[in-house]
């Protein structure tokens, strides 16, 4: 179903943007009035200047065939052949004689105008099937993933049991990962605090904290759009700005522990410690309010 | 890292006055470059504005130096602080360059030190409601969303010292970035050059008859008596207290005098399509002839290497039935029959008599080379920086990558043979026109009902008090909110006095109102696009802004593109920097009190700047009125093309309703992007995206080089760009 939902939203997307490039496009059929009403887009009737055609002219000056003036003259006439706008800056209109010229010499189809008319508008079918094709693609690819999250959500939880997380977490996902975290930053404490060495102990401890983070921390931001499914955008907001505030804890202890920065280091762990309970106590009411 | 022994310090050193006065000191290096400089342009479809977006990584790279190498520091927590500091310093000089140079170009009303108190005013203002916003941002993207922020990745690394990889990814980048900005730095050309650097179309015929002609009058040390009459008007206007109606009547028709002597003497009408400046007048009426050998005087000049000088060309073919003409017409004699053959349209789209370059300074039209049919314009910039940016941000950049490939190779073609583009576009033209009037329009509705969808969801998700576990908000965001209201306040009176000052006060209190709510809307959109491809998109913000005033008032809207601009601006460095901090465990208020000192010290510093640079306006590197033009333009397409950018917001807002709430913005943010950097930036994605399949994931090991790599080719890009910007200050000071 999901898939339906995303050739949905592809053909939708396309309609929808194919039709609003037509929205200031005037249909050379509608009358001669009407057209004269409208005012010209930006860099209408813009004809480019030849270097060719410069150089003939140029060249048929230099025969005496025209003056340099003439020549100049009809150089500068090209460009534009009619302007959008006026030596004052104000929009101009066509008139029925370059009508004619643009249905005729140019077989021109549209007219791009400033003005929007959705009585006018060639594609404005297009567009609403588009944007309803888009939306409903949406809302069904929204729910698919939301359905299809959780239910990898769950299935990773059950494996995570299995797999040796702690029995207080139970299959909850996010909880998993906080009790992983908390417990990974005692152990790295303690090991650091085994050692008699100061330079040693910060070592460790430096060491410990990297591999927390690239590990633990790095788990649990992987599973981000699976907890997000799983606990609600609301209480994603939360837990992911409480699992921000642990992690930048960490990594501040872990900068100090690598500047050799002990009491820096040891205060630093010790509120990630603190956070991490917080993080994990938060998650275990959450996981009682969701039911789990 | 290894530890550096119990001896060091016995604090948790982050924003210690060490780091202070490193970021000090390269925001100062950094902003007045990029004032001076500030624009750089991808000859690839379409222009960034430079060194803002290269702020995080310049100045993490310039402040890893400071701390590393200079002063033996290796704290990442000092690093991260300097960096934002630094960057926060550059953000109100974007304003003050959009309302000096941009803003002059649309809203002529006020005089200019008036705009330039506006613009200060409404920069700083707009950094304001910036920073205001940045909490709950950076909990949304950062946080929540987990958005790879490149060059905030990329900050942190090279904080961390990055390693060999990262030093041989940065020299590569210099090595490839040098020759894509060198041709910026030109020197006054040789006579004996001239024909040669028009063969390598780095010089038209005109600019290379010109230059023969001012040689003429150096030699002589004599000129017409037209131009050094139209010399004595300028100087004279120049001189007198204030400019009256015979000054500008007496230029005009000193203008026409010297025009006329041009058509008649010279055989050379492209005198008049291309005039001489008016320093060439001043320079003969002051009798300064050695100093006509100037590129001030309009004497050619001679650009760096470049890639353009490797000659990779299309395959030249002759138009057969076609007459010769006489591209180098000089006022041959009469007798003289044209030579040149004429190419095909093919091989040659300008009809300058030679093949086009397959190989431009900072772009490889790959799409020529294999014969793509030219509606499809398939371009790879020289632009390492987008290559980095792409590996860091994986995959998942390929959504801004879907947004740029639909509106240059699927809408923009489907426009044009559908009959949508005036008869007069070419279809090479026609991605150009397209991102002027078609897609660009579309583009910016869909980004900014992108960025409202998010805004919604964001306001859902950060209010929907009864789900939370304490049934409220975080300690963090608690904390927040009283200095981020303050904030907003103060940013919001500050707005509402620059547009005051604008337009009067009533105008002042509608435009400040509403313009805080597009500058909030700027920053919404700016978070995941600056997150996900290290895009800051200010000209369509701006162009946004600018479109907004030009409805509202008709006039004035100086002040709401200023604001819009530099918000957008810091809110991208900071939301990087930001990402670095963490890395760095930076608190997020300390990087917020930094960022507003280092807002205010870049506002004086840009005051500064433009003050002791008002001499030196007239120096100010060629580029920099492309700033204008990209702001003008997106502004008046914005208005113009409403009904578009309406239409795009619907589709913006539609996409958003999907499983992912910032799809509109990615979208959108992709169709204002040019097609060379959205193709590289891909690659860069793409091969991202190999490496991680190929090599054991679990490890971890790809993404630790991905990252160093993409970390150095963004800090070699940053380098190069800011190497050129003081080498042509250097020069048009010399």
């Amino acid at each position: 179903m999901r898939w339906v939902g995303v050739v949905m939203m592809v053909v939708g997307l396309l309609a929808s943007l194919i039709a609003s490039a037509s929205a200031c496009l005037a249909p050379m059929r509608l009358s001669p009035s009407t057209l004269e009403s409208l005012t010209l887009g930006e860099g209408a009737g813009v004809v480019e200047a030849d270097a060719i055609e410069r150089a003939e002219l140029l060249g048929r000056a230099s025969r005496g065939e025209l003056t340099p003036e003439a020549a100049l003259a009809k150089i500068d006439a090209r460009t534009p052949r009619f302007a959008s706008t006026t030596p004052d800056g104000d929009p101009t209109s066509l008139t029925n004689a370059q009508l004619d010229e643009l249905r005729q010499k140019d077989a021109l189809r549209y007219l791009h105008v400033r003005e929007f008319d959705f009585t006018r508008w060639p594609l404005w079918w297009a567009f609403v099937l588009g944007a309803t094709s888009l939306g409903v693609g949406a809302m069904v690819v929204r729910d698919g993933t939301r359905r299809t999250l959780a239910l990898r959500a769950e299935a990773q939880g059950r494996a995570g049991v299995t797999s040796g997380a702690p029995p207080r977490a139970g299959t909850f996902l996010p909880l998993q990962a906080a009790c992983a975290l908390r417990d990974g930053l005692a152990r790295a404490r303690r090991d650091a605090a085994a050692r008699d060495c100061p330079v040693e102990r910060m070592s460790a401890l430096a060491a410990g904290l990297a591999g927390l983070l690239g590990r633990e921390c790095a788990a649990f931001r992987r599973r981000g759009r699976l907890v997000q499914a799983q606990v609600g955008n609301a209480a994603w907001s939360r837990v992911s700005g409480r699992f921000g505030q642990v992690e930048r804890t960490l990594q501040r202890a872990r900068a100090a522990a690598e500047d050799g920065d002990a009491p820096g280091a040891e205060s630093a762990a010790s509120r990630a410690a603190e956070l991490a309970e917080t993080f994990e106590e938060e998650l275990g009411l959450l996981r009682m309010r969701l039911g789990g | 890292m290894s530890p550096s022994g119990p001896g060091g310090s016995q604090t948790t050193g982050q924003h210690t006055p060490r780091a202070i006065a490193v970021g000090i000191v390269v925001g100062i290096v950094i902003a007045p470059a990029m004032l001076a400089s500030g624009w750089s342009g991808s000859g690839a479809g379409g222009t960034w504005l430079g060194l803002p977006i290269f702020g995080s990584v310049l100045a993490a790279g310039l402040a890893a130096f400071l701390l590393r190498i200079a002063l033996r520091s290796r704290r990442v927590g000092e690093h991260a602080c300097a960096q934002t500091l630094a960057t926060s310093i550059v953000a109100p000089g974007v304003g003050l360059l959009l309302g000096v140079m941009g803003g002059a170009s649309m809203f002529e009303h006020g005089a200019p030190s008036t705009r330039l108190i506006v613009a200060s005013l409404a920069s700083v203002a707009g950094c304001l409601i910036a920073l205001s916003l940045f909490g709950p941002l950076r909990r949304a993207a950062i946080d929540a969303a987990d958005l790879p922020f490149p060059s905030g990745r990329a900050g942190a690394t090279i904080g961390r010292g990055g390693g060999v990889v990262l030093l041989i990814a940065t020299l590569a980048s210099v090595l490839v970035s040098l020759p894509t900005r060198l041709p910026g730095i030109e020197t006054p050309a040789a006579l004996d050059q001239l024909d040669a650097l028009v063969r390598r179309e780095r010089l038209t015929i005109e600019d290379a008859l010109r230059t023969r002609m001012i040689a003429g009058f150096a030699d002589a040390r004599t000129a017409p008596s037209e131009l050094a009459e139209l010399g004595a008007a300028l100087a004279e206007r120049a001189d007198a207290p204030a400019e009256s109606p015979e000054h500008a009547e007496r230029i005009n028709a000193a203008r026409a005098a010297w025009a006329d002597w041009l058509a008649q003497n010279t055989h050379a009408g492209p005198y008049h399509a291309s005039p001489t400046p008016d320093e060439l007048a001043l320079r003969v009426h002051a009798g300064a002839w050695d100093e006509l050998r100037s590129v001030d005087a309009g004497w050619a000049g001679a650009p760096l290497f470049g890639y353009a000088d490797l000659g990779v060309r299309v395959r030249s073919e002759t138009e057969a039935d076609a007459p010769r003409v006489d591209f180098a017409f000089n006022g041959v004699e009469a007798d003289a029959p044209p030579r040149d053959a004429v190419l095909t349209r093919a091989s040659d789209r300008d009809h300058n008599g030679q093949a086009d370059l397959i190989v431009t300074d900072d772009a490889i039209d790959v799409g020529r080379a294999l014969g793509v049919p030219s509606a499809w314009p398939i371009v790879l910039a020289i632009a390492p920086f987008a290559l980095g940016a792409g590996l860091v941000a994986g995959t998942r950049g390929l959504w801004i990558a879907s947004g740029g490939v639909l509106a240059w190779l699927v809408l923009s073609p489907i426009a044009f043979h559908l009959g949508y583009m005036p008869a007069s576009v070419r279809a090479e033209a026609a991605g150009a026109w397209s991102e002027a009037r078609m897609h660009g329009p579309i583009g910016l509705g869909v980004l900014l009902g992108g960025g409202l969808c998010v805004a919604i969801v964001a306001l859902r998700a950060m209010t929907a008090r009864d789900d939370a576990p304490h049934g409220g908000r975080t300690e963090p965001a608690k904390r927040d909110a009283t200095p981020s209201i303050v904030l907003a306040v103060v940013g919001v009176l500050g707005l509402a006095i620059a547009c005051g000052m604008e337009g009067g006060t009533t105008q002042g209190l509608v435009m400040g109102v509403l313009g805080a709510a597009l500058v909030a809307l700027a920053c919404v959109v700016v978070a995941p696009t600056r997150g996900l491809s290290d895009w800051t998109p200010l000209v369509p913000v701006a162009g946004a802004a600018g479109a907004l005033s030009l409805m509202l008032s008709g006039s004035t809207g100086v002040a709401l593109a200023c604001a819009c601009g530099a918000a957008a601006v810091l809110t991208g460095g900071l939301l990087s920097d930001g990402v670095t901090g963490h890395f760095a465990g930076v608190r997020p208020r300390t990087l917020r009190w930094l960022a507003l000192a280092g807002v205010v010290l870049g506002a004086a510093i840009g005051l500064g700047t433009l003050a002791i640079g008002a001499d030196h306006i007239h120096a100010i590197p060629a580029r920099l009125p492309l700033l204008e033009g990209a702001f003008e333009a997106s502004a008046r397409s914005g208005q113009d093309a409403g009904a578009m950018v309406v239409l795009g917001a619907i589709v913006g807002g539609l996409l958003g309703v999907g499983a992912l709430a910032g799809l509109g913005v990615l979208i959108g943010a992709g169709m204002c992007m040019p097609i060379g950097l959205v193709l590289t930036f891909t690659l860069g994605c793409i091969a991202r995206g190999i490496t991680d399949a190929a090599w054991a994931r679990s490890t971890g090991a790809s993404g630790r080089w991905a990252v160093r790599v993409g970390a150095g080719l963004m800090l070699g890009q940053g380098l190069v760009e800011l190497g050129v910007a003081v080498a042509r200050i250097a020069l048009s000071a010399h």
